[in-house]
C-alpha cells in the first residue's frame, strides 16, 4: 500500500474559480487537507508535501519584439512584454527567461527546437524522433515516487501540417524513438484518471486477482522474449514491461471507492474528442482539460504532466477570431510588419495557458497554492515563425516550487545554451547532475539568479 | 528583406556541403523527413541506386514489429471469432521515416497503451467467452471443471494462431500454471481458460511480431526467417492480419522454407478477397491518406467538406489501385493518368460526375476535361493544401518525396519564408507569386523542384473542385516542366510520371519499404534494383512486383541480431 490517495471523503471542500474565454472552470477539490499537519506545509506523518512539474507547450513559438520585456530584474524592476501579459495575474510566481537559445546546427526546426528545449538533445536526423527522454520523463523519475500515472500528457489542439507526417506531433518522448502522444480526448482522461462503474462499486477483488495474475504471466514472456533480442528491442520491449508493472501496482491498490477527483457522474463536463473540428481550438476542451489536470495533481495522483496546448508548426484553425487564413502557413510565415494577426492567435493561445495557472494558483495545495508548489516550464518549438528561429527561445518558470524560486522575475541572458533550464530543473528536483544534454545541447552550469 | 531563406551565400554553402540539398545527394540510408517517403533512389533520382554487385552488404537485423491499431483490431476478430469489429480504442503510433510501417519496428509502447490493450482485450475476450458458440470455437472442449487435456488442446490450438507459432514448453507450463491458479481461485473452467486467452493476448508474443530468423545458413552469416515468421510476414503484407490455420500448417509442414512454398501461399492470399486489406494498409500508408481525417479546413470556405465526403476521398483512391492492382491486375503506372475512377453522390458532385448513393461505382471522367489519375483526386489535393487555399509548394512536394523518391528537405533554420506581397496592392496569380521563390538562388534550389510541378494542379481549388479562374479572378497557367520534360497541365504531367522511370523506380521503393519495416540497407537496394527491372519487364503489375519481391533474397533472409 504505497499510494496516498485519500479514500474517504475529506472533510474540506474548495470551490475555485477561473476564467476561460467566458467559459467559467470550477473545480472542486477535495484536497488533502484531512491527511496534513495543522499548519499544512506537511503531511500529518512528517512526508514534505510532494513536488510537481509540469510543461506547457505551444506552437508557432512567439514574436520577438512583443515577447522580450525592455528591462530585466525583480519585482518592480521588470516591465512585462505585451505577451507576457495574460499572465500577469499570477505574475508573483512568475519567471521570464529570454536570450537563451537552440546550439544545434542544422535540421528542421519544428524537430530541433522541441528536442533541444525539453531533451537537451538533438532530434534524430533521418527518423526525425527524439534521441534522448523530455525532461518531464527525467523529472518523473526523480519525483513521481509510486503515484500511478508518473507522467501525463494531454492536449488541446490537434490540428496539424496537412500531409506532413506524424512525426511533429508530439512533445513527449520516454527514450529515443519512444514518442508519447497526448490525449486530445477529455472523456478518455477523466475515466482514466478517475473513472469509477456507474453503480459506485469499485471492481471486485477477484477480478483484480485475476489481472494480476494475468499480467504476472505477461510479463514473465516479455522477460523471456527480452534475451532473444537486440539493444534497441531490448530497450522497446523494457518500456512495455515496466508500463505492465506501473498497470500492476495500480491494480494492487484499487477497490473500494475513490473519492478524490471529480464525481462519477461529472463525465458529461468533459468532452470527447472530436473526429473532425477542421482543427478548430476549442475553449472548453482547454477548461476540460486544466480541470483533469489539476485535479490529478491536488489529488495526489500524477505529479508530471505535459500539457501540449498545441504541436509543433501547428497549423491551429483560428476560427474563433475570424481569421480564416493558415496560421502556420500564411499567417506566421507570410504576414507581413510586427504581425497584428499572428499576435491576436497567439495572445488568445497565453491566455487558454492562463487558464491553467489560474485555474492551479486558485487551488489550495498545504497551506499555499498548487501553482506556488510546483513548476511549469513553458515553451514552443521555435521563436519567431518567419525566419524559423532558434535564437531569443521562449521559455518561461511559472510556480515556485514552494519557494525555492523567487518569482516576479525577468532573467535576461545573452544568448546562453537553452539546455541550462534544463539543468536547473532537473537539478530542482533533486537530480544532483554535473551536466545535461548531448553534444552541442551538453551544458554544465544552470540559472542561480532565479532561485530563492 | 533581402535574403529569404538564408542569411548568406556562405550559409548556403555550408547548407550544401552538409549534404541538404534537393537534388537527391542524400545517400538512400540516410531515411527521410516526415511525409518524405522513401530517400531517393541514387543520384538525383534518375534510374536505381548504385550498388556494387560483388558487396552489397548484409541483410538488415531482425526485429519486433508491433501490430498497428489496425492490424490488432482485424487479428483480434479473426482469433476470437468476431463478426463485424467494433475498432477497438487502442493507442496507434506515429510514422518513421516517413512510414508508419516502419514506426511498427522502431516506437515504443507508452503506459496509456498498455493500459489500453489490457481494456481493449479484455472486452474483447468478455465479448467472445459470452457466447458459447465462439467460446467452443476457441478453447474446443467445455468440461465441467478444471480438466489439463482439454486446456493444453486449448493452448496447443488457439495458443499457436495468437502467437503464430507453437508454444515452447515452458510457456505451455507457464500458461497452464495461470488456468490452474485461476481454478484453485475459485474460477470456472470457462473463466480459467477466458484468463488465458486474456493473458495470450496481452503477451508480447501475440503485439508484437518476433521475426528473428533461425540459426544462420551453413557457411553464411546471415540466416532465413523461420517458415512461421514468413507465414506471419506474408499474413500481414496481404491480408493486415494474423495467418490462418493453412498458413500456419504450411510453416509447420516445412513448406515456407522455400521460395516454392512460400510463392504458393502468397498467391492464394493475392487471389483471396481479403487482399484488399494489406493493399488498402499500403496505400494508407504510402499515401499518407489518414490525414484526410485531420486536415483542417476553413468550414466557412469549404462548406461542403463533411465528414463523409472526407471518408469518401480515401475510399476513392483506395479503389482506384483496387482495381488496377488486384481487379485487373493492369499496370500500376496507369493510376498516373488514368480516366478511370470510383465515386459514390457526394464525391461525384465535387467531381460533376452524376452517381447516386453512398455505394461507390466505376466511371470515367471525360478525355477532354483536366482531371485525370491519382494526382488529380479530391484526397490527394486537398490533403496537401491549406486551410483556406492550394498549396502550389506542398502539392509538387508530395509528388516528388512520395512518387518520384526526390529528397526535399523542409527549409532549414533562419531562414525567412515571407514572401513580400506585391507592390501597389493589386492581386497576382499564385505562379507569380511563386516565383520570388525561383529568383532567389538559395530557395530557388528546392522550390524549382516543387513549384512548377504543384503549379499543375491549380486548376483545381483547395478541395481540388474545378476552376478556370484562381480566388482573385485571375487566370491560370497549369504549364510547366517537370525534370527537363514540359506540360500543359496536370493531365499530361500525370502522363510524364506514368511513362517515367524515377516514378517506376519510387514505387517498388516504396512497396518494398512497406513490406520490409526498416529503412533500406545497400542489400535492400541491391534488391530494390533487381524488382524494379523485372517489375517494368512484367508489364508493371503489382501481383508480378510482389511475387518476386516475397520470394527474393530481400523477404527471406536476416541478420541475426547481436545480444
Amino acid at each position: 500500500m504505497a499510494f496516498s490517495i485519500p479514500r474517504k471523503p475529506l472533510s474540506r471542500r474548495a470551490v475555485l474559480r477561473g476564467m476561460a474565454g467566458g467559459a467559467l472552470v470550477t473545480v472542486g477539490l477535495p484536497r488533502l487537507g484531512a491527511m496534513l499537519n495543522t499548519n499544512g506545509t506537511a503531511y500529518a506523518a512528517g512526508q514534505p508535501l510532494p513536488k510537481r512539474f509540469g510543461i506547457w507547450f505551444w506552437g508557432n513559438g512567439i514574436i520577438p519584439p512583443r515577447w522580450i520585456p525592455t528591462t530585466a530584474g525583480i519585482g518592480t524592476a521588470w516591465t512585462p512584454s505585451e505577451q507576457m501579459t495574460p499572465f500577469m495575474s499570477v505574475r508573483k510566481n512568475f519567471t521570464a527567461l529570454t536570450g537563451f537559445e537552440v546550439k544545434f546546427a542544422g535540421g528542421v526546426v519544428h524537430h530541433i527546437g522541441p528536442a533541444a528545449a525539453l531533451s537537451g538533445s538533438a532530434h534524430s536526423a533521418g527518423a526525425l524522433n527524439y534521441t534522448a527522454p523530455t525532461i518531464d520523463h527525467v523529472i518523473s523519475k526523480l519525483i513521481a515516487g509510486s503515484t500511478p500515472f508518473p507522467t501525463l500528457q494531454v492536449g488541446v489542439s490537434r490540428a496539424t501540417a496537412n500531409g506532413q507526417g506524424d512525426t511533429v506531433n508530439y512533445a513527449s518522448s520516454s527514450g529515443p524513438n519512444a514518442p508519447v502522444l497526448p490525449e486530445y480526448d477529455a472523456t478518455a482522461v477523466f475515466k482514466r484518471l478517475f473513472g469509477k462503474p456507474a453503480d459506485g462499486a469499485g471492481p471486485s477483488a477477484k477480478s483484480l486477482a485475476t489481472r494480476k495474475r494475468v499480467l504476472d504471466t505477461v510479463s514473465a514472456d516479455a522477460t523471456a522474449l527480452r534475451a532473444k533480442l537486440g539493444a534497441d528491442d531490448k530497450r522497446r520491449l523494457d518500456q512495455h514491461f515496466d508500463s505492465i508493472q506501473l498497470l500492476e501496482k495500480r491494480i494492487a491498490t484499487m477497490g473500494g471507492a475513490t473519492t478524490c477527483g471529480p464525481s462519477a457522474d461529472s463525465v458529461a463536463k468533459y468532452p470527447p474528442v472530436v473526429a473532425d473540428n477542421n482543427g478548430l481550438v476549442a475553449p472548453e476542451q482547454n477548461s476540460a482539460m486544466v480541470e483533469l489536470v489539476t485535479y490529478a495533481l491536488s489529488c495526489d495522483i500524477n505529479r508530471v504532466f505535459l500539457f501540449q496546448h498545441g504541436r509543433p508548426a501547428a497549423h491551429y484553425n483560428m476560427g474563433v477570431l475570424g481569421i480564416t487564413k493558415d496560421i502556420h502557413d500564411d499567417i506566421s510565415h507570410m504576414e507581413a510588419g510586427d504581425q497584428p494577426i499572428l499576435n491576436s492567435a497567439m495572445m488568445y493561445w497565453f491566455n487558454q495557458g492562463r487558464v491553467l495557472m489560474e485555474t492551479l494558483q486558485n487551488t489550495p495545495d498545504g497551506a499555499g497554492n498548487l501553482l506556488e508548489n510546483s513548476l511549469i516550464y513553458c515553451t514552443s518549438d521555435l521563436s519567431f515563425g518567419r525566419t524559423h528561429s532558434t535564437d531569443e527561445f521562449p521559455t518561461l518558470l511559472i510556480g515556485r516550487l514552494g519557494g525555492l524560486l523567487k518569482g516576479d522575475q525577468h532573467v535576461r541572458v545573452n544568448k546562453d545554451n537553452i539546455s541550462k533550464i534544463l539543468f536547473t530543473l532537473v537539478n530542482l528536483y533533486g537530480g544532483n547532475v554535473s551536466s545535461f544534454g548531448t553534444g552541442a545541447g551538453m551544458v554544465t552550469s544552470g540559472i542561480s539568479e532565479i532561485l530563492a | 528583406m533581402k535574403n529569404k531563406w538564408l542569411p548568406s551565400s556562405a550559409g548556403f554553402a555550408a547548407l550544401l556541403a552538409i549534404g541538404v540539398g534537393c537534388t537527391g545527394d542524400i545517400g538512400p540510408n540516410a531515411g527521410g523527413p516526415p511525409g518524405s517517403m522513401p530517400t531517393p533512389p541514387g543520384g538525383g533520382g534518375a534510374g536505381g541506386t548504385t550498388v556494387d554487385p560483388m558487396n552489397i552488404g548484409d541483410p538488415a537485423a531482425g526485429q519486433l514489429r508491433r501490430l498497428n491499431a489496425a492490424q490488432f483490431g482485424r487479428s483480434l476478430q479473426d482469433l476470437l471469432h468476431g463478426s463485424a469489429a467494433t475498432p477497438a480504442v487502442v493507442e496507434d503510433f506515429p510514422a518513421n521515416s516517413g512510414l508508419k510501417a516502419i514506426g511498427a519496428s522502431t516506437n515504443s509502447v507508452t503506459q496509456l497503451g498498455v493500459e489500453q490493450y489490457e481494456t481493449a482485450i479484455n472486452a474483447a475476450v468478455d465479448a467472445a467467452f459470452a457466447d458459447p458458440a465462439r467460446r467452443m470455437a476457441i478453447v474446443g472442449c467445455a468440461p465441467a471443471a478444471w480438466d489439463d487435456a482439454c486446456a493444453q488442446m486449448f493452448l496447443q490450438n488457439f495458443g499457436t494462431s495468437a502467437w503464430r507459432r507453437p508454444l515452447a514448453a515452458d510457456e505451455l507450463a507457464r500458461y497452464m500454471k495461470l488456468g490452474q491458479d485461476e481454478t484453485a481461485a475459485g474460477a470456472t473452467f470457462a473463466d480459467a481458460t477466458k484468463a488465458m486467452a486474456s493473458a495470450l493476448l496481452q503477451s508480447p508474443n501475440f503485439l508484437y511480431r518476433v521475426e528473428l530468423g533461425s540459426a544462420p545458413l551453413a557457411g553464411k552469416n546471415f540466416s532465413h526467417y523461420t517458415g512461421y515468421e514468413t507465414a506471419t510476414r506474408l499474413s500481414f503484407l496481404f491480408w493486415s492480419t494474423t495467418p490462418d490455420t493453412q498458413l500456419l500448417s504450411a510453416a509447420k509442414s516445412g513448406s515456407l522454407d522455400a521460395p516454392a512454398g512460400i510463392a504458393k501461399e502468397a498467391q492464394r492470399l493475392l487471389s483471396s478477397p481479403r487482399a484488399v486489406d494489406g493493399l488498402d494498409e499500403l496505400i494508407d500508408d504510402v499515401m499518407g491518406l489518414d490525414a484526410v481525417f485531420l486536415m483542417a479546413k476553413d468550414p466557412k470556405v469549404y462548406p461542403q467538406l463533411t465528414p463523409t465526403l472526407r471518408q469518401a476521398m480515401r475510399t476513392e483512391v483506395l479503389k482506384m489501385f483496387e482495381d488496377v492492382a488486384l481487379t485487373r491486375d493492369g499496370d500500376m503506372m496507369e493510376v498516373f493518368d488514368t480516366n478511370k475512377t470510383f465515386v459514390n453522390q457526394e464525391l461525384g458532385k465535387l467531381y460533376g460526375i452524376t452517381a447516386t448513393g453512398t455505394d461507390f461505382t466505376a466511371v470515367q471522367h471525360a478525355a477532354e476535361q483536366p482531371r485525370a489519375g491519382l494526382l488529380t483526386t479530391a484526397a490527394i489535393l486537398t490533403v496537401q493544401d491549406k486551410v483556406y487555399q492550394t498549396s502550389p509548394t506542398r502539392r509538387g512536394a508530395f509528388v516528388r518525396r512520395v512518387l518520384t523518391c526526390d529528397h526535399i528537405p523542409d527549409p532549414p533554420a533562419g531562414v525567412n519564408t515571407n514572401i513580400d506581397p506585391p507592390a501597389g496592392g493589386a492581386p497576382i496569380s499564385r505562379k507569380q507569386l511563386l516565383s520570388s521563390h525561383v529568383k532567389d538562388a538559395s530557395c530557388a534550389v528546392c522550390h524549382t523542384m516543387m513549384d512548377p510541378v504543384g503549379l499543375a494542379f491549380e486548376n483545381f481549388d483547395g478541395m481540388s473542385v474545378y476552376r478556370t479562374k484562381d480566388e482573385n479572378g485571375l487566370a491560370i497557367d497549369p504549364s510547366g516542366m517537370m525534370d527537363g520534360k514540359s506540360f500543359a497541365g496536370a493531365r499530361e504531367l500525370g502522363t510524364l510520371l506514368r511513362q517515367s522511370t524515377k516514378a517506376r523506380d519510387c514505387l517498388t521503393r516504396n512497396v518494398y519499404r512497406f513490406a520490409m519495416g526498416h529503412v533500406e540497407n545497400s542489400y535492400d537496394d541491391a534488391q530494390i534494383n533487381k524488382l524494379s527491372a523485372s517489375f517494368a519487364a512484367g508489364g508493371q503489375k503489382f501481383k508480378t512486383l510482389v511475387m518476386n519481391m516475397i520470394s527474393g533474397d530481400g523477404f527471406m533472409n536476416v541478420l541475426p541480431t547481436k545480444n
